[in-house]
């Protein structure tokens, strides 16, 4: 495939006794906007890093546009970095900062003025050529990093949590605005969070990390709505994790029996033998609470413990008998339910999704 | 002025007291920070302002026959300095503290930017090791330097040993021996110096640079050492304005054959019993430093000197 642009193939790294990447595999198409994904810790910095080359694997390779670049300095790659505090040169202004790398490679002064130019209008920041880092804000500094990340025309762009240190507002606004420039300039982006959200807002693939591997790697809708793993549930959409037996109904379907009552899921190809033990997640906003009875005994005994606003969401959190919670949430309307209610957990057949199967297998 | 703000609202809730400038002004004057910080007022006073303006008094003074000075006016003293032979002494002064600073930049600014490197357990057993010395008195350190140097001393002995040399170097009393005791009792300045600005250098800009195409070299120019620049250049300072003054490592390792402004001075005033004199050398030896510290604050914009604090 030639619109592979970069590879890795089996990375490991370790620091001291710490083993950071365990073998990690990921190809990414040309054009691609990448979200590695997975909470501090999880080596993703040091996959970045990697790719950059400012850290050097153990073992395995890293391909950049078909070449081995595995054993290259980082100023001998196409590759350009948006750190995480920016670092932007404190003793340069903006625009001393945006031509730091045409300077490098001697491009005549005319075209840097231009280049220069045209990076400040597309992070539309024109006129602050002469500001010196510290006298712009947050998400000035945000721009200017950006904007001299991307004027050396990199095959891959790799941004370490840029939008870590700005306020929600401005998150959401950046967001909008990093997808926009990333379809304009065609660059690939290689892009890190520890956040759910802004990983499913921007993306075209999303790699999920855990201790140094990728759990799942998949489309925002597969991430989703097709989480393979209880980690990749809980992470991606704070999903409720259910476990049980499993019965095969006919159909793809199974029924879930429980400590507390039954639930369904659909098997989605997998074979799952009867009296299997499986775990089903069920996302937050998938969950129903019903006070009468339903048909074929379907649903978990649950009784309210309690009820908050989150933003414009209701969330109404039950307990199962042996004190297990569930979390139910709902677009900001009020509920007739009130601590202390019993109620029934139910969710339809698609929306129970049955995760973990190979780390049973 | 910011007394009398906040004396403004006190007025209204307090009708007819004692005029409330005066109040704020006595509060502020008895307050537990001021008094406390007093006694530095009175020591810096009584021990620094003090002799200085007594110094600058004496330079402007006729020396007496006998014993200490005449209370006549003269500019003598200061058209004395420029006699060659004095001119000179600054020359000589001014030659050896540049040389010295140099050296002690070339080996104190890597010293120090390369321990800003290291991990922590390793800075602080550096930074110790840098301390002993200083326990000792450098007076005893330099006559160290003279077992060193000596003919048929620890030097000669090892270079002949190895068979490098056959002949001792004589090497105790020559303009050599003063360079390397000059250079060896100021370079633990230019590496605290160097050091304390390098450790507040972001790595990550390092980074930055080789990510945009920087070579090692070319980071460490465009960055690392511009963002140093502000230490090595008050290691300068702190190297170059001792450098003048040290007249005791030329004494010691120069024998009488180095006379620097700083022996002169000591001259003059231990000696020669020229108090006027001494006072002028030392009032024209301070303008030459005060031109120093002016230039480093221009060239840098750092009003403090790193590393001295």
């Amino acid at each position: 495939m030639s619109d592979i642009i970069l590879e890795l193939s089996q990375i490991e790294k370790s620091f001291g006794d710490v083993r950071v990447l365990n073998g990690i595999d990921l190809s990414v198409r040309k054009g691609e906007f990448i979200t590695l994904l997975g909470p501090s810790g999880c080596g993703k910095t040091t996959t970045l890093r990697i790719i950059a080359g400012l850290e050097t694997p153990d073992s395995g390779r890293v391909f950049l546009a078909g070449k081995d670049v595995t054993d290259l300095e980082p100023n001998k790659r196409n590759v350009n970095t948006v750190f995480q505090n920016y670092a932007l040169f404190p003793h340069m202004n903006v625009e001393s900062n945006i031509a730091y790398s045409l300077k490098l490679k001697k491009v005549d002064k005319q075209t840097i003025a231009k280049t220069v130019k045209e990076a400040l209008e597309l992070v539309q920041l024109s006129g602050y050529e002469k500001r010196m880092p510290d006298e712009l804000s947050g998400g000035q500094r945000q721009r200017v990093a950006i904007a001299r990340a991307i004027v050396n025309q990199p095959a891959v762009l790799l941004l370490d949590e840029p939008l870590g240190a700005l306020d929600l507002q401005l998150r959401h606004q950046m967001q909008i605005e990093l997808k926009r420039l990333q379809k304009r300039l065609g660059v690939t982006f290689i892009y890190i969070t520890h956040d759910q959200e802004e990983a499913l807002n921007m993306s075209d693939r999303i790699a999920v990390m855990r201790d140094g591997k990728f759990e799942q790697i998949g489309t925002p809708a597969q991430v989703y709505d097709n989480p393979r793993t209880s980690y990749v549930a809980r992470f991606v959409g704070s999903a409720n994790l259910i476990s049980g037996t499993a019965y095969n109904m006919g159909d793809g379907l199974i029924r879930l029996e429980t400590d507390y009552g039954l639930g369904v899921a659909r098997t989605r190809g997998a074979q799952i033998s009867d009296g299997q033990a499986i775990t089903v997640a069920v996302r937050r906003e998938s969950v129903n609470l019903v006070t009468q009875e339903t048909p074929d005994n379907l649903g978990l005994r649950a009784v309210v413990k309690e009820k908050h606003y989150a933003g414009g969401v209701l969330q109404i959190i039950v307990s199962l008998s042996d004190g297990r919670e569930l979390v139910c949430s709902r677009q900001g309307i009020d509920s007739p339910l009130k601590p202390g209610d019993h109620v029934l957990v139910t969710w339809l057949p698609d929306q129970g999704v049955i995760v973990d199967l190979e780390a049973a297998g | 002025m910011s007394a009398e703000i906040k004396a403004g609202p006190t007025e209204a809730s307090d009708p007819g007291g004692v005029p409330q400038k005066r109040k704020a002004a006595l509060r502020r004057f008895f307050d537990a920070a001021t008094i406390s910080v007093m006694p530095i007022y009175a020591f810096t006073l009584l021990f620094v302002v003090g002799p200085l303006v007594y110094m600058f008094i004496l330079s402007f003074l006729k020396r007496a026959e006998t014993w200490g000075v005449l209370r006549e006016f003269t500019w003598s003293n200061y058209t004395n300095i420029l006699k060659p032979v004095y001119l000179k002494t600054f020359y000589e002064s001014l030659k050896l503290a540049f040389f010295t600073t140099f050296f002690v930049a070339l080996v104190g600014y890597p010293f120090g930017y390369f321990m800003a490197r290291l991990s922590a357990t390793w800075k602080r057993r550096m930074m110790l090791l840098l301390m002993i010395p200083f326990w000792t008195s450098s007076l005893i350190r330099l006559y160290g330097w003279i077992i060193i140097f000596r003919a048929n001393g620890t030097l000669d002995k090892i270079l002949m040993g190895l068979g490098i040399t056959q002949a001792p170097l004589k090497l105790l009393y020559t303009y050599s021996a003063v360079v390397v005791g000059m250079i060896y009792a100021l370079v633990p300045f230019m590496i605290f110096a160097v050091y304390s600005s390098a450790e507040k250098l972001d790595w990550q800009l390092v980074e930055a640079a080789r990510d945009l195409g920087a070579t090692p070299w070319q980071a460490f120019i465009t960055v690392s050492f511009r963002l140093t620049l502000p230490g090595l250049l008050s290691g300068v300072v702190l190297t170059f304005i001792p450098s003048m003054g040290l007249f005791f490592i030329a004494d010691i390792l120069g024998g009488n054959k180095v006379i620097l402004v700083g022996n002169l001075i000591q001259e003059q005033l231990m000696k020669a019993r020229n108090w006027p004199f001494a006072a002028a050398l030392s009032v024209v030896l301070m303008i030459l430093t005060s031109i120093m510290i002016a230039l480093y604050r221009k060239v840098s914009g750092v009003k403090d000197l790193e590393g001295l604090v």
